[in-house]
């Protein structure tokens, strides 16, 4: 961090933004640093950029709205590399800037949205999800309830912003990188974390959980379950990327998550997010082709 | 005492059925019918997406009332979405575990998904 003339607070980006915890680390740490102040000049230059991941475009819009108007600070960015304004321009990020448009010729982009956290944009959500995923050819061979499946699970993570983080707003976005044959896709709300969540539901015996989210993403647990059994939560997705290879992160306050490659690892981050994020990312070197085990009947 | 049609699509007034608050809605129906002593045919025509979150209150949350043997006999469900009834089945076995009758949560989930090479 330098201390400039013209702004209050200089930020040099020496590395690039890959879709990796280092990356949600620094970005936690803008994150902080514009929730600790206010009314200031902020300078984020990005000289030493090549590649972001544009998928973590939804973590910043998530910070950069929600701190903005709260703290009414003014942030520039400098230096964005022609590649890099590129995608912007092509994904919808560039409504900030007042760029203009380009047209994304090979559909790699997955559009920058930001949908109100309610229920009345599920169905709106839904359409969003399966036109900029799985209206995609290069996505693994799947049954269409296999796709079902999955969307549900999209859904559930979109209504559970509303049921269990209150925010106000879904941030999402995506890409598709050819060359490295995956599908990558984020979803933030800025909101409760899950560990703040399952502390105010556990109580004491809370205490006893080194990692919140180790504790929500098993099958059957919730915070809502006194007045009704739990959700699947991120069950069906985690189970299917195990099966394709993919990976899977979640960040909620300083607590992480990752699946990669089906290996697991819970962790702890050096800055806080205030929300959480859950990012995606589909393995599209996959040759097997995925059919559910379904059931014929009800079982009641 | 008689056989009443309750259908999904017209208590919540949508063809999507994703919401607790929408799960609610059912759940209430039923219960005020069964209390009636009424048969629910619970009918899911014109239903196009269903998720869990509705699922857990408008059925699983039955499973605290009522053991599994009421809910067999004063409930019929019906016109059940294509590939939507493996959702209903992780439901009702997470409730029945959630309320202490049988199965564990963990049993649901797995071997959902077979793969075969292309």
């Amino acid at each position: 961090m330098e201390i400039d003339e013209e702004y209050d607070y200089v930020i040099v980006y020496s590395k690039n933004w890959e879709n990796n915890i280092t990356t949600y680390n620094l970005l936690n740490e803008l994150f902080g640093k514009l929730l600790n102040n206010s009314k200031k000049k902020f300078l984020l230059n990005f000289s030493e950029v090549t590649f972001i991941s544009a998928n973590i475009l939804a973590i910043l819009g998530a910070i950069l709205e929600y701190t903005l108007i709260k703290k009414r600070h003014k942030v520039a960015f400098a230096n964005i590399r022609p590649n890099v304004k590129k995608i912007m321009q092509k994904n919808g990020f560039h409504k900030y800037f007042k760029w203009e448009v380009v047209e994304d010729t090979y559909h790699t982009t997955i559009e920058y949205r930001v949908f109100k956290a309610n229920t009345n944009k599920l169905v709106e959500f839904e359409k969003y999800i399966l036109l900029n995923i799985f209206n995609r050819d290069e996505l693994p061979i799947m049954s269409s309830s296999v796709q079902d499946r999955i969307v549900d699970n999209f859904l559930e993570i979109f209504n559970n912003v509303i049921d269990h983080a209150e925010s106000k707003y879904v941030y999402v976005c995506g890409q598709y990188f050819y060359s490295k044959k995956k599908l990558v896709f984020t979803i933030v709300d800025i909101g409760k974390t899950i560990e703040e969540n399952v502390n105010e539901y556990l109580g004491d015996e809370s205490k006893k959980i080194s990692n919140t989210i180790e504790w929500a993403i098993k099958l059957g647990n919730s915070t809502k379950a006194q007045s009704a059994p739990g959700g699947l939560g991120f069950g069906m997705i985690l189970d299917f990327l195990r099966k394709n290879k993919g990976s899977f992160i979640i960040v909620s306050g300083n607590e992480s998550y990752e699946l990669n490659n089906s290996k697991e690892r819970f962790g702890k981050l050096d800055n806080i997010f205030y929300g959480t994020i859950v990012t995606i990312s589909f393995n599209l070197d996959d040759d097997f082709s995925y059919i559910l085990i379904d059931d014929d009947i009800i079982e009641l | 005492m008689g056989i009443v049609r309750v259908n999904v699509s017209e208590v919540i007034n949508s063809p999507s059925a994703l919401t607790r608050e929408q799960g609610e809605k059912v759940y209430n129906c039923i219960v005020n019918n069964i209390k009636l002593e009424n048969s629910v045919i619970l009918d899911f025509n014109q239903i196009e997406s269903i998720i869990t979150p509705f699922l857990n209150v408008a059925i699983g949350k039955l499973y605290g009332d009522y053991p599994s043997d009421t809910i067999k006999k004063y409930l019929e469900i019906i016109n059940i979405p294509n590939g939507k009834a493996a959702s209903f089945n992780i439901v009702i076995r997470n409730a029945k575990s959630y309320y202490g009758n049988t199965i564990g949560y963990e049993n649901a989930i797995n071997n959902t998904f077979e793969n075969e090479k292309g």
